[in-house]
């Protein structure tokens, strides 16, 4: 963990910025009644860099040129326990730092091209239903949950 | 009779399922848009086991090149897009 740290904290935190926040999205072993025991992540890797960019450039016209993103998601296997995706925002305050980390987790559920499929305690495995893209989705056609 | 192409399109996701390899090629008309890649598709998967309704599934996916999602109506040039390849993504889960 403190080796992630290390790395995420790498790509932030200017001198000017009073909030570094980082997000770990961590695979839990039970989802919708089933008992998990790993995940397995497919990723159209070059279209997923150019979302996660363009994901951080809309956050940067939202919000402002003074901040730092970085943004990482595992490929092929994760198991319980193990961090899938890894979001560290710096800003000057907190208050936008705990906005746009919302919003860009959000933002990459919805328009990132990644796939989990789910390995169960009883051997049956199933790819998870998801969001359908669409040839243009940008930050203002998700709404979270506070508005943003 | 118009003039076929071949389109070979990468699979991702539920839909790498359908094919050993997580390709599957294809041929349709020179100008034909990507709506008509997924009819196509469908023709060549019709009879194929899949677990769940196809269909619905394929009219949720979307086709891309390297760095972007296609329109339905779009006409897919692969001298423009610097790639004869497709990316059939089906809806995403990621995070």
């Amino acid at each position: 963990m403190e080796e992630i740290h290390a790395h995420l904290s790498s790509h932030l935190n200017g001198p000017e910025h009073g909030a570094e926040l980082l997000f770990f999205g961590v695979i839990r072993n039970h989802n919708r009644g089933r008992k998990v025991l790993s995940v397995e992540y497919d990723v159209h890797a070059p279209l997923a860099e150019v979302i996660f960019r363009e994901i951080y450039e809309e956050v940067q016209s939202k919000w402002g040129p003074n901040l730092a993103v970085t943004i990482s998601h595992r490929v092929g296997r994760v198991e319980i326990g193990e961090i899938s995706l890894a979001v560290g925002v710096s800003t000057p305050h907190r208050h936008e730092a705990y906005q746009i980390s919302r919003t860009i987790v959000d933002h990459i559920k919805h328009r990132a091209p990644i796939w989990k499929k789910e390995v169960y305690e009883d051997g049956e495995t199933e790819w998870l239903d998801g969001h359908a893209l669409c040839e243009s989705f940008h930050l203002d056609r998700v709404s979270s949950p506070d508005g943003i | 009779m118009s003039q076929l192409r071949i389109v070979r399109i990468k699979l991702f996701g539920i839909f790498r399922t359908m094919s050993p390899n997580s390709e599957v090629e294809i041929h349709v008309p020179l100008r034909a848009p990507v709506s008509e890649l997924k009819m196509e598709l469908e023709r060549h998967w019709e009879g194929k086991s899949f677990c769940g309704d196809l269909k619905s599934l394929l009219s949720r996916s979307v086709f891309a090149d390297e760095v972007r999602v296609l329109g339905n109506s779009e006409v897919f040039d692969p001298q423009k897009a610097g790639t004869s390849v497709l990316s059939l993504l089906p809806p995403v889960c990621g995070g």
